[in-house]
């Protein structure tokens, strides 16, 4: 095969390394939870019965067994849910976390790492603002309650019915502490 | 028949454009991405987005005799609006044959590159396979060549490509089901004896793409087409010839697909594994067409956007 003339502008075309990393777990915590004192890792494991449930409740498939989830606390009292998860991009898993209050509202998300060609507006807090507010009850439907942004409707579906799928697993498997005594 | 010539400088022009462009691309290359290398998706590049494509086709193995043809393809794509865009494209072929590889219709043997001329393409998507759950777009191709892809031969040539374009996502778009219907409408006049043969060829394609791994995915794709000839304008004859039915052929095979943020190539390898006789009366005992096609094609795209 004579493929030398592609071969010759691989220089050309092979990309730069990029960090896209934009927050790592502590920092995306202080971004969504800026006045809590203590996260409390509750990484949850979750039965098959559970994440069919959960793809019930969401239409969404639950893929991971395993879910990053801390329970905040200021001046320890339990104040929302901190929650790490990752949907399919168009190249790549992009990483998001999302913040829940105790009764099932999304009190914001934050992208973690975002590799894709087009789309890097999903950051923006205009975008990510679209979230606030939301509960299981919402629809939640892209294109409807949450913009689109051209060239990057997948990672706009797919973080969309993440944070749908992520509501419905606080239902499911997320218990609230019980009270202090 | 497919079809179509000038100097031999396809691969010169093309890395002279690509030269111009080359320094801002290393700053901020981005990717768009053709899953499978002959269907393609619903989606568009969006608004003020720039890719550039390079495509190489190597078609191999006639009826006899020693045969080789490398299609190549320099594309520009911009996103008009976005769910529109447009295309201009450089056209060149390499043949390199010897033996008279389909007796009666390439004969002798050649070795030649020639940039053969251009294409002009629109892509409107109507429903976006992410917001509406089935993507669906039209799109429409307009060639000029010079160069008869086939033989080689001095050609004045036009040929309009239409596609109807299906693209369904599973698994979150893990798995990606694409469906092309088109319509190629072509008539060639020949430099050297003036015949011109028209041809219409509809033809049907599908492919599924898996994406394995982060950035890789896998698919397989085939399709089936035919081509109904029209070689009436033989002005040695008057009133001769007239519609009929030529060939028709099937191909299928694998590919395989790397796609990052800032470029993304796909490697397929198609392989003929049915079609007719390419003459009447001819004892076809591989059950292939081999006049029009060959008996494998090696199709590798590099795309990249800036």
């Amino acid at each position: 095969m004579r493929y030398a003339p592609f071969i010759l502008l691989a220089p050309i075309v092979m990309p730069m390394a990029q960090a896209n990393e934009y927050f790592d777990t502590a920092g995306a915590q202080r971004a969504l939870f800026s006045s809590a004192t203590a996260f409390i890792d509750a990484k949850r494991s979750l039965t098959d019965a559970e994440r069919d449930k959960i793809k019930a409740l969401s239409d969404v498939k639950q893929r991971w067994a395993e879910q990053p989830v801390w329970r905040v606390e200021k001046n320890g009292s339990f104040i929302g849910w901190y929650i790490e998860d990752r949907v399919i991009g168009k190249h790549e898993f992009i990483r998001y976390a999302a913040a829940l209050s105790p009764d099932g509202h999304v009190l914001g998300i934050e992208i973690m790492e975002y590799l894709e060609t087009y789309g890097d507006q999903v950051r923006e807090a205009t975008w990510r603002s679209q979230f606030l507010g939301k509960t299981l009850r919402d629809k939640l439907d892209l294109g409807e309650d949450i913009q689109n942004i051209s060239g990057a409707s997948l990672s706009c579906r797919n973080i969309t019915n993440g944070v749908k799928r992520l509501l419905a697993l606080q239902q499911v498997a997320l218990l609230p502490p019980a009270p202090a005594q | 028949m497919q079809s179509f010539s000038r100097t031999s400088v396809f691969w010169g022009t093309s890395l002279s454009i690509l030269g111009v462009f080359a320094p801002p691309m290393i700053e901020s290359a981005k990717a768009d991405e053709n899953l499978l290398g002959y269907t393609v998706g619903a989606e568009t590049t969006p608004k003020g987005g720039n890719e550039l494509y390079l495509w190489n086709t190597v078609h191999t193995g006639k009826r006899q005799g020693s045969y080789r043809a490398d299609y190549f393809r320099l594309e520009y794509e911009r996103g008009l609006t976005d769910d529109l865009s447009a295309s201009v494209y450089l056209n060149g072929y390499r043949h390199n044959y010897s033996g008279s590889p389909v007796p009666g219709e390439i004969e002798g043997g050649l070795k030649q590159t020639k940039l053969s001329g251009f294409s002009v393409e629109v892509k409107k998507m109507l429903l976006s396979p992410y917001k509406d759950d089935l993507g669906v777009a039209l799109y429409g191709e307009l060639t000029y060549d010079t160069v008869d892809s086939i033989t080689g031969a001095g050609i004045r040539g036009w040929e309009i490509e239409t596609k109807l374009i299906f693209q369904k996502p599973f698994m979150d778009g893990q798995l990606q089901w694409l469906t092309n219907i088109e319509l190629e409408a072509e008539t060639a006049k020949d430099n050297t004896s003036g015949m011109v043969e028209s041809a219409l060829a509809p033809r049907l394609r599908s492919g599924v793409s898996y994406r394995f791994a982060p950035n890789w995915s896998i698919g397989a794709e085939g399709w089936v087409d035919m081509e109904v000839l029209n070689a009436a304008a033989d002005p040695t004859e008057p009133g001769s010839g007239g519609w009929e039915f030529d060939h028709w052929d099937f191909f299928a095979g694998p590919s395989i697909h790397y796609g990052a943020k800032d470029w993304w190539f796909t490697l397929t390898w198609a392989h003929q594994w049915a079609g007719s006789s390419e003459q009447v009366g001819f004892n076809n005992r591989t059950n292939l067409h081999l006049a029009d096609h060959e008996r494998n094609e090696v199709r590798l795209k590099v795309g990249y956007n800036f």
